[in-house]
């Protein structure tokens, strides 16, 4: 690990006027599990840390009208345990638990969950690949079992957060600060960004800006919602496929619904295809199993990635099934 | 061997009061509560901290190296490369420590002492070489093609191709009304501990202590001697505490030479620890091997002929111990057999004997062709097993070939089957795949059988009994894990009649216990136990020859029990161990050294019969073990319950293998791409539910060991593959052939299974 400065910024704007204009020089930090990670396997060498966790606009959870704030700097374990969210919100709770393992958890915020960066062998190993400003993808034709099905190329890694699915099927939106107190709030579902659209980023945010905290609006009245993550092994992964989806039934009939899936695609993936397809249905065996299909609709799996297909379609089928 | 002693309750045939029960590990405390010191634990004063820069290459030349800047650092005190190393080969391999040519990614080039940590890390960055890469290859049947990049001079073959023959394997593939012939395989796969290789080296003029973490501390002792041109008692290796081995400590390394050196160049003591990613690179992994088998039966359920031809993947230097078990030669009746290992270099990292070291493989590609050649001709595969295993008084080849030249006894398989056959109640077992189930959760059940020798070569131990009554054993084997702290004592109280509360242990150094040939391959208990066994009856005999004057009565007319001498035949004229210590005034060590080898036509083994039943979610490729049943024969168990955890563990490890740990390579430069946990995702203690295994002994009384008792540890990893391929495919009709049996690998075989126009790709 290189040598780096550590400062503590008093106050958020104080926090953003030392970020820079440069991605990678200076590096906010949250809980550190993923960049000093990073930092260790020397991906990244930032030459200063700026340190978020003690800021208290970034920390805790309130409710405020019809929603929730929840400070980018607030442990995971602090999200799925509190009560707020786990009645307003119970998607996001069921996600965050999913995460890593408890010590993860512990230290892990929800803002450097949606923040982290991919776990693409290649990437993780420093290859110079299009991730780390190299003009290859090594993985296309290489080790690709984890890989994206959807929306992949030119890089192919999956968005690897299990929060991020279901901010994204709540319809949250983040509040993000920049420098001299400037502030914007983007929905989440454009906040993630493809490889087409930026192949070395996967957000939005900009190297002077600070994710402040996440708006989430309570889900709606009636809903229900389960996470599904699939895994080599029990706990202690990354997800083969999630999927986090909310329904409404009206009459025993689906009148709302939200399907998104993590470890698919560079991007939570909002499977609208499935979405529509289930509309207006009854939740039985034959409509969930078409939603799952329509979910995969237009999948380029890789060369060891094949199974994903079959494997998300029945995540979803049964994410929806177990809410009927 | 052991001389007998009469009156005594530890004795062969008598009443034993210690052997046969259940209770903890005596070391239990210390280990949890942090007393027990592992070498990371070591600290010295002066002590630095050692750093290795390892080879980006999986083949090269190394043409120049550059070390003055990192040795102008602050804070370095030693720098060594290929030129400060002896070119002397590691013990069981062709590697030297640090060479001009480097044979896989990952291999150490140069290693500096610093210090700290961060100083010697930021020295390795300060230390350029300049690689001349060389062409590789990774494959072991591509590393024998003609024009294949070659590793040695002589080729990429390590030695000749090892062939077994019996009786004419073509005229018998003839003869059989029935024959498949498939393919096997199993990766590269890591296989190691939690604890990470560790060395701590001190020197004190010519003479060096290397604490380490080893399972064969005299193996590194002789290397040492080979390394450093010492002689023999200028070398110490102490192996205290080790936390797990798993075969990848049974050898050598590079790392104990490099602590060595580089403390000699500093002059001070040096400490090197392994990262995990190390540890999983240059550590003697489990090796690849494929295994093309023919097999052929008679209509009379009767294995008539079995052609195996191997390629085990050794990496790049390992020569030792590599290669197939003896399932093959030594499991079933078979009149035509050959069997042919091609043990092959490659620029994989280096590989060793891991726990069974062939054996689950071998295990694997043998008894799934079992089970599928009994499944094409309609036949239980239980009922085949039993129709072929070797059963005492069967000829059986005495060493590791094919000539059937003796007989085998104290064998139990037939009563494992049997054992475990009802308490998985095989008779539920699905006739024929579950492919018309409803549902997406097909159950099925598989069994596989296995078998291994146990102990061997040269085993010592002392006993010391001090002027309080209180015992040490001394040995240098040592217990990685396996409990042999509380077993070997376990043998000396029985022979002692002194309480095992008074027991201690030395265990692991070569200073204070006489040779061993260390802990691996089934010999601790088998081996190791007999020398303590020994020594402590010669203590025994000491002892009672002091007391004979006190009690005015012959040695053969005394005994030892609970701690105190009497007249076997007036027990109440006693003294206690202590009073007859004390008026003998001095202690008593009791040596024992032995040496095991087949001997007359008698052959013992070891073997085991698991049974699973599983569920295999067809939509998810998702497999969930129901109930696995471990049937072991180990002679009589010394602790009941150290016998089951080591069944427990081994089975868990077994089943490991099925679901995850293959070491990825990349094909365009050799490297290993998921040499860390979160990669490799070795399972956790949520994977397989404990109180889904059931461990069961069966009662036996072995020959060679002590009190019966035979070797374990090596055993309960060999079957998992193959009994959950074969339950796999008892479920849904899908045969994996190849390890791990990733979600990818089953879904991609389920949908290759369904009729063309419901597949999905
Ligand atoms: C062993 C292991 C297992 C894991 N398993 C899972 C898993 O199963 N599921 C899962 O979703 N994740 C998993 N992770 C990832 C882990 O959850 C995330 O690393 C964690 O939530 C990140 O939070 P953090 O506060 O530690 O982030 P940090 O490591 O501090 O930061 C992560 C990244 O986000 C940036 N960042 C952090 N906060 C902000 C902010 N407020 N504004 C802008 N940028 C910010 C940082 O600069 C950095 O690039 C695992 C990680 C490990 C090490
Ligand atoms: S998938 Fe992305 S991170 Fe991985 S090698 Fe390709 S470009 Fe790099």
């Amino acid at each position: 690990m290189e040598n780096f400065s550590y400062s503590r910024p008093a106050t958020l704007r104080d926090a953003t006027a030392q970020l820079g204009k440069e991605h990678g020089r200076v590096a906010i930090i949250a809980g550190g599990t993923d960049l000093l990670g990073e930092m260790k396997d020397e991906l990244a060498a930032p030459a200063r840390l700026v340190p978020v966790r003690h800021l208290r606009e970034m920390q805790g959870v309130r409710t405020v009208g019809a929603g929730l704030r929840i400070g980018a700097a607030t442990p995971l374990v602090d999200v799925v345990e509190n009560r707020a969210v786990q009645e307003q919100a119970p998607l996001l709770a069921m996600a965050a638990v999913k995460v890593g393992t408890p010590a993860i958890r512990n230290m892990g915020t929800i803002g450097g969950n949606i923040c982290q960066r991919p776990r693409c062998w290649y990437y993780r190993n420093n290859y110079p690949c299009f991730k780390h400003g190299g003009s290859a993808c090594f993985s296309a034709l290489g080790e690709n079992d984890f890989h994206a099905i959807l929306e992949g190329g030119p890089s192919f890694i999956v968005h690897p957060s299990d929060t991020a699915p279901a901010l994204v099927a709540l319809g949250a939106s983040a509040r993000i600060a920049g420098p001299g107190g400037r502030e914007r709030i983007v929905p989440l579902d454009a906040f993630f960004v493809t490889p087409r659209q930026d192949v070395r980023r996967e957000n939005v945010l900009q190297p002077d800006e600070i994710l402040v905290e996440l708006q989430v609006p309570n889900a709606p009245a009636g809903s229900r919602a389960t996470y599904v993550k699939e895994m080599v092994r029990e706990t202690w992964n990354f997800a083969l496929c999630s999927v986090a989806a909310m329904v409404t039934l009206s009459n025993g009939v689906v009148s709302d619904v939200r399907i998104v899936m993590g470890g698919v695609a560079p991007v939570p993936y909002r499977a609208l295809k499935a979405e529509a397809a289930i509309r207006g249905q009854r939740l039985t065996e034959t409509t969930a199993a078409a939603a799952g299909a329509a979910a995969v609709e237009g999948a380029r799996p890789l060369a060891k990635n094949g199974y994903k297909v079959p494997l998300t379609q029945a995540t979803v089928k049964r994410a929806l099934l177990s809410l009927a | 061997m052991a001389q007998q002693v009469t009156g005594q309750a530890g004795q062969p045939g008598g009443a034993l009061n210690v052997v046969g029960r259940r209770g903890p590990n005596i070391d239990a405390i210390d280990r949890v509560t942090g007393q027990a010191k592992y070498t990371a634990d070591i600290e010295l004063p002066g002590m630095l901290t050692a750093r290795i820069l390892r080879s980006p290459h999986a083949h090269a030349r190394v043409v120049r190296i550059d070390t003055s800047k990192a040795e102008a650092l602050g804070g370095v005190l030693s720098v060594i490369t290929y030129r400060d190393a002896p070119k002397v080969m590691i013990w069981g391999s062709r590697q030297y420590v640090l060479n001009d040519r480097v044979r896989f990614a990952g291999e150490a080039v140069a290693a500096v002492a610093a210090v700290d940590a961060d100083t010697a890390a930021r020295a390795l960055k300060l230390i350029s070489v300049e690689y001349e890469p060389l062409p590789f290859v990774l494959d072991p049947e591509a590393a024998l093609a003609a024009g294949a990049p070659q590793l040695f001079e002589d080729g990429n073959l390590e030695g000749q191709p090892r062939v077994v023959n019996r009786g004419d394997i073509e005229q018998g593939l003839k003869e059989s009304d029935h024959v498949i012939a498939r393919t096997y395989r199993c990766p590269t796969m890591w296989s190691g501990s939690l604890e990470p290789h560790a060395v701590v080296a001190q020197w004190e003029n010519d003479r060096v202590t290397l604490w380490c973490s080893t399972q064969s501390p005299f193996r590194v002792h002789a290397n040492m001697v080979a390394q450093l041109g010492l002689p023999d008692s200028h070398i110490r290796i102490i192996a205290s505490y080790v936390g797990g081995g798993f075969g990848t400590k049974s050898a050598p390394h590079v790392d104990e030479t490099i602590a060595a050196l580089l403390a000699r160049k500093a002059r001070r003591p040096v400490s090197l620890r392994y990262s995990r990613e190390e540890e999983i690179l240059d550590s003697n992994t489990r090796f690849e091997v494929k295994m093309y088998i023919r097999m052929g039966v008679k209509k009379d359920m009767t294995l008539h002929a079995l052609d195996i031809r191997a390629f085990i993947n050794q990496g790049a230097y390992h020569t030792r111990l590599g290669g197939l078990g003896n399932h093959a030669t030594h499991l079933y009746n078979v009149p035509h057999l050959r069997t042919v290992q091609n043990r092959v270099h490659t620029n994989v990292p280096n590989t060793g004997p891991t726990r069974g070291v062939g054996d689950p493989q071998e295990c694997f590609g043998l008894d799934s062709a079992i089970d599928e050649i009994a499944v094409e001709m309609g036949w239980d595969p239980m009922a085949f097993r039993l129709k072929n295993i070797k059963r005492n008084g069967d000829p059986i080849p005495r060493a590791a070939g094919g000539a059937e030249d003796g007989r085998l006894v104290t064998q139990a398989l037939d009563r494992c089957i049997e054992a475990g056959a009802s308490r998985i109640e095989w008779t539920r077992r699905n006739q024929a795949p579950n492919t018309a189930q409803a549902g997406p959760i097909r159950r099925g059940m598989g069994m596989a059988c296995t078998e291994r020798t146990g102990g061997g070569g040269l085993s010592g131990a002392q006993v010391k009994v001090f002027l309080d009554g209180s015992v040490i054993v001394f040995y240098s084997s040592t217990d990685i894990g396996t409990g042999s702290r509380t077993t070997l004592s376990m043998i000396a109280a029985e022979v002692l009649g002194i309480p095992l509360k008074s027991f201690r242990t030395v265990a692991g150094d070569t200073e204070a216990a006489p040779w061993d040939g260390g802990s691996q391959g089934n010999r601790t208990l088998q081996g190791t136990g007999r020398a303590v066994e020994a020594a402590a009856r010669d203590a025994l005999r000491q002892i009672l020859a002091g007391a004979a004057p006190l009690l005015k009565a012959t040695p053969e007319e005394l005994e030892l029990v609970g701690g105190s001498i009497r007249v076997k035949t007036e027990t109440a004229r006693t003294m206690t161990l202590q009073q007859v210590m004390e008026r003998r005034g001095r202690s008593v060590v009791g040596d024992g050294s032995i040496a095991q080898g087949q001997q007359g036509t008698d052959v013992e083994r070891t073997s085991a019969a698991h049974f699973v039943e599983l569920d295999v979610d067809t939509e998810t490729g998702k497999v969930t073990v129901i109930k696995y049943v471990s049937v072991h024969d180990v002679g009589r168990p010394i602790n009941v319950t150290i016998v089951e955890n080591q069944i427990e563990g081994g089975t868990i490890q077994g089943l490991a293998l099925t679901r995850s740990e293959e070491m990825r390579f990349d094909p365009r430069n050799g490297r290993t791409l998921n040499a860390n946990f979160l990669d490799l995702m070795p399972p956790t203690m949520m994977d397989f539910d404990p109180r889904a295994i059931e461990a069961v002994i069966i009662p036996n009384e072995g020959l060679a060991g002590p009190f019966g008792g035979k070797g374990l540890g090596e055993n309960p990893c060999h079957p998992g593959m193959a009994a959950v391929a074969n339950a796999i495919y008892n479920a849904t009709g899908i045969r994996l052939r190849e390890v791990p049996f990733t979600r990818g690998a089953i879904l991609r075989a389920l949908n290759d299974q369904r009729p063309a126009a419901s597949r999905t790709a």
